[in-house]
């Protein structure tokens, strides 16, 4: 094995040999990003965390065609984004039911209850937590290619090259993107950035 | 919009990471002289420390182990599939393949017997244009022209005597 092989792919070596450790390792490493795309992709913590994990196990079945010269992340990624593409499509065909539909036997209560995503956060201001609706709320009416531009951007393992790659487009492509997306975001947060009402609190 | 290159590479650079405290004093050279490009790229920087400080989604702790038994629920399906599958779902389309190829050869004998034939049918016309049928009145003495060759040899005897 050369010396200078990425940590990624020669634990994909040990997992094209059936290694689960080696898997293991890869999904620890991997697990939170790919969950975030997913999450702020379907808006549904259980859907995400479904899809999430079905990634990996079809990184486990896409094994045996991975090639050494292909970035682990980049493939990762590429995988977790069409898995997502066909979940949008799949509910696009299918509508889910309404989430304000009553509940068949108890009336006063929804169907559908939903924890509240905020609630991992029980410190933060109310202040913050109109601006991190607002922040999702924006990102979540992103078209998908431009959202998942954005989230990509945020991970330092992938290049600009590698996010072109996943969202199988060309460079400046995917910059442009990444620049509209940034700007419809701007326009519609700007009230709140230039408040400066997000410096109050720390991560 | 600020075009100049070195801005433009410092703001995608943003897009990625925070900035080190070298690249943000390159960056605010540019804004420095231009109060508009300044307001730009305090809007832009907020909204980058805006989306980093985005709170993680939430992960399951037995999120991994989670993985792992999936994999492993693939793997024991995957030794007990047999090879040759009975299943309709896997009979069905070959079995439409085989009929749709017999199918399709046997159109394609036919199409060419047909052609055969027709080729045939344009030899034979061809040939009786080049030689036209014998006239029917020819053939009515067909039967005595054909008993003058079962007549008896000449007596060669006799004909030599009558020289």
């Amino acid at each position: 094995m050369p010396a200078d092989l990425d940590p990624d792919a020669a634990l994909m070596l040990r997992v094209k040999r059936g290694d689960t450790a080696a898997l293991a390792q890869l999904v620890d490493k991997y697990k939170q990003p790919v969950m975030n795309l997913a999450f702020r992709t379907l808006r549904d913590a259980t859907e995400a965390e479904d899809l999430a994990q079905n990634v990996f196990v079809q990184i486990f079945k896409s094994a045996p065609r991975y090639r050494i010269s292909a970035k682990f992340s980049t493939w990762l990624f590429t995988i977790a984004r069409n898995l997502c593409l066909n979940e949008i499509r799949r509910r696009a065909l299918h509508p889910a039911e309404s989430l304000d539909a009553p509940h068949p036997e108890h009336e006063d209560q929804p169907l559908h209850q939903f924890e509240d995503q905020k609630t991992f956060l029980p410190h933060e201001s109310l202040l913050h937590r109109e601006l991190e609706r607002k922040i999702e709320q924006a990102l979540a009416e992103l078209p998908e290619n431009q959202r998942t531009a954005i989230l990509l951007c945020r991970q330092e393992e992938l290049s600009y090259e590698e996010i072109a790659e996943v969202l199988d487009c060309s460079l400046s492509a995917t910059k442009s993107l990444i620049h509209r997306g940034r700007e419809t975001l701007k326009q519609k947060l700007k009230p709140y950035l230039r408040s400066g009402a997000w410096k109050e609190t720390d991560k | 919009m600020n075009h100049d290159p070195a801005y433009n590479r410092l703001r995608e650079l943003n897009w990625r990471r925070k900035l080190t405290a070298a690249e943000e004093a390159e960056l605010r050279a540019y804004p420095a002289a231009n109060s508009e490009a300044q307001a730009e790229w305090e809007t832009e920087a907020a909204l980058g420390e805006v989306l980093d400080r985005l709170p993680e989604a939430p992960v399951p702790s037995n999120f991994t182990a989670r993985v792992l038994q999936a994999v492993e629920r693939e793997t024991a399906a995957r030794a007990r599939a047999p090879r040759w599958s009975w299943s309709w779902r896997v009979l069905l389309p070959r079995a439409a393949v085989v009929v749709a190829v017999a199918g399709l050869g046997l159109f394609a004998s036919q199409r060419y017997e047909v052609a055969q034939r027709a080729r045939l049918a344009r030899n034979v016309v061809a040939v009786l244009g080049a030689q036209p049928p014998p006239n029917p009145q020819d053939l009515a003495d067909f039967e005595a022209i054909r008993r003058l060759n079962k007549m008896p040899p000449p007596d060669e005897e006799l004909l030599a005597l009558l020289k």
